[in-house]
């Protein structure tokens, strides 16, 4: 365990990808919406409510992102609960079944049988249910979900992205507006996949690029599809 | 429950669900979302202006929130990828560059998870031989090489799984007549959600009670803070 010392970075970004991908999904999508929605409105009903349209975009979408994650979440809990409750009762009734079958994991990955047979038996030893947990069911300690810290963090990135497309309506003159919060949202989204990859350890060009481009179809889109209404 | 002695070791629903619950969860947040934002948004621009323009406003906010999630999800997963395309190349350069110090951290890996020095050492050598970069892949950085992602099926899945739920909340405001517009929208869209909650706690194998509640306690406060919000900028 001492070499880990030595490299820092090694194992570790990719654990924390979750978080950090929660809270791009979450600052992404609070752009997009809430630009999509307004572009929608204003090509359908000109001007008018398009600031009242984004406020309460930014509510909904918050919201429902918020109780979306926390159910989501709360229900992966729940499958990952009852799979380790069949797990223990399988431990109770049928031990030596369940030596076999870490064994039998074990040689698939690699490992003779008298090896395996060693390896089943020592880690049951220290933890049977640990063990099973995580090289039966890939259950590993750290992607273990929180469903409260999911909610209020996807909720807080919606909203602050939302927000960038807001403050672009309140800030550019009516005529241009709808030039201005698509402009404003594109260059938003650029960055975010800039430092999103950077932070991943990922290449940032073909991220930043890949976000803008989907992106802006999706505001054309909806567009078109407000001006159908008109 | 089956008979616990069956011995193919993948047989019994909780596990068939873990298996799937990345696709399962995917279409029960989109789904959902498409449902509470939806409602939630067309009562907030309801409550602060009027109920004329419901039906365009939902419409906006399925496209809108459909194509949001799929450039979402897309990018999301596809950034995953990265990550972890970027996680492996750098172990399979520690493998090449250093295959002594990265056999110790398999070792010692596999020291505390239990296993005796000696065994673990002889365990770290064997995984080695067979596939060292699946083996750290797997032990050390949680990279199960079955769970590949895919961007593009992600993004349809959940665009589609949106505007389903988005659909609920439209129809509604079809459906019911000028009085009972909002009240008529929000009982449909509940009454989805709780349908949802039941059908995604028996495909997770978990309690239907909890779930149903739970989904419809909070998408209900969902919808009564915006509606809040929206009269106060009546």
């Amino acid at each position: 365990m001492s070499k880990r010392l030595h490299h820092p970075h090694e194992g570790h970004k990719i654990k924390h990808t979750g978080w950090l991908r929660a809270a791009v999904l979450g600052a992404n999508d609070g752009i997009v919406s809430t630009a999509c929605l307004m572009l929608g409105v204003a090509a359908a009903a000109s001007g008018g409510h398009i600031f009242i349209t984004g406020m309460a975009g930014l509510v909904a979408g918050a919201l429902s992102m918020a109780t979306g994650e926390y159910i989501s979440v709360h229900s992966q809990q729940d499958t990952e609960h009852a799979a380790l409750e069949e797990e223990k009762a399988e431990l109770q009734d049928d031990y030596h079944g369940e030596v076999h079958e870490l064994t039998a994991i074990y040689m698939r990955r690699g490992l003779e049988h008298d090896l395996a047979h060693q390896v089943a038996i020592q880690l049951m030893n220290k933890n049977a249910l640990h063990a099973h947990a995580q090289d039966e069911l890939g259950i590993h300690q750290f992607t273990q979900a929180k469903p409260v810290q999911a909610a209020l963090s996807s909720a807080s990135s919606f909203a602050i992205g939302a927000v960038i497309p807001l403050t672009a309506a309140l800030l550019t003159p009516a005529q241009y507006a709808i030039g201005g919060i698509a402009i404003t949202a594109l260059i938003a989204l650029a960055i975010l996949g800039v430092l999103s990859a950077k932070a991943g350890g990922a290449k940032p060009f073909p991220a930043a690029c890949r976000v803008t481009f989907w992106s802006a179809l999706a505001m054309l889109i909806t567009f078109g599809i407000g001006t159908l209404f008109q | 429950m089956d008979n616990q002695n069956n011995n193919t070791p993948n047989s019994t629903p909780a596990r068939l669900a873990l298996k799937s619950i990345g696709r399962l969860r995917a279409a029960v947040l989109g789904a959902n979302d498409g449902i509470v934002s939806t409602t939630c948004l067309i009562l907030g621009v309801a409550a602060s202006s009027s109920t004329e323009h419901v039906v365009i406003t939902g419409i906006a906010a399925l496209a809108a929130g459909a194509l949001s999630m799929a450039v979402g999800e897309y990018v999301s997963v596809h950034s995953q990828e990265d990550m972890e395309q970027a996680a492996l190349v750098f172990e399979n350069k520690e493998l090449h560059a250093n295959s002594h110090a990265e056999l110790d951290e398999l070792t010692g890996i596999y020291i505390q998870r239990g296993l005796d020095p000696q065994l673990a050492r002889q365990v770290a050598i064997q995984l080695t031989q067979h596939n060292a970069l699946k083996a750290h892949a797997r032990d050390e950085l949680g990279i199960n090489t079955v769970s590949k992602a895919r961007p593009i099926q992600a993004a349809i899945s959940s665009a589609l799984s949106f505007s389903a739920g988005a659909l609920i909340p439209i129809i509604a405001a079809l459906c019911f007549s000028h009085y009972f517009t909002l009240m008529g929208i929000a009982c449909a869209s509940l009454v989805g959600l709780a349908i949802l909650g039941f059908i995604s706690a028996r495909a997770g194998g978990a309690r239907a009670l909890p779930a149903v509640c739970r989904i419809t306690g909070w998408s209900a406060l969902a919808m009564a803070v915006t509606y809040g919000i929206g009269s106060l900028l009546h």
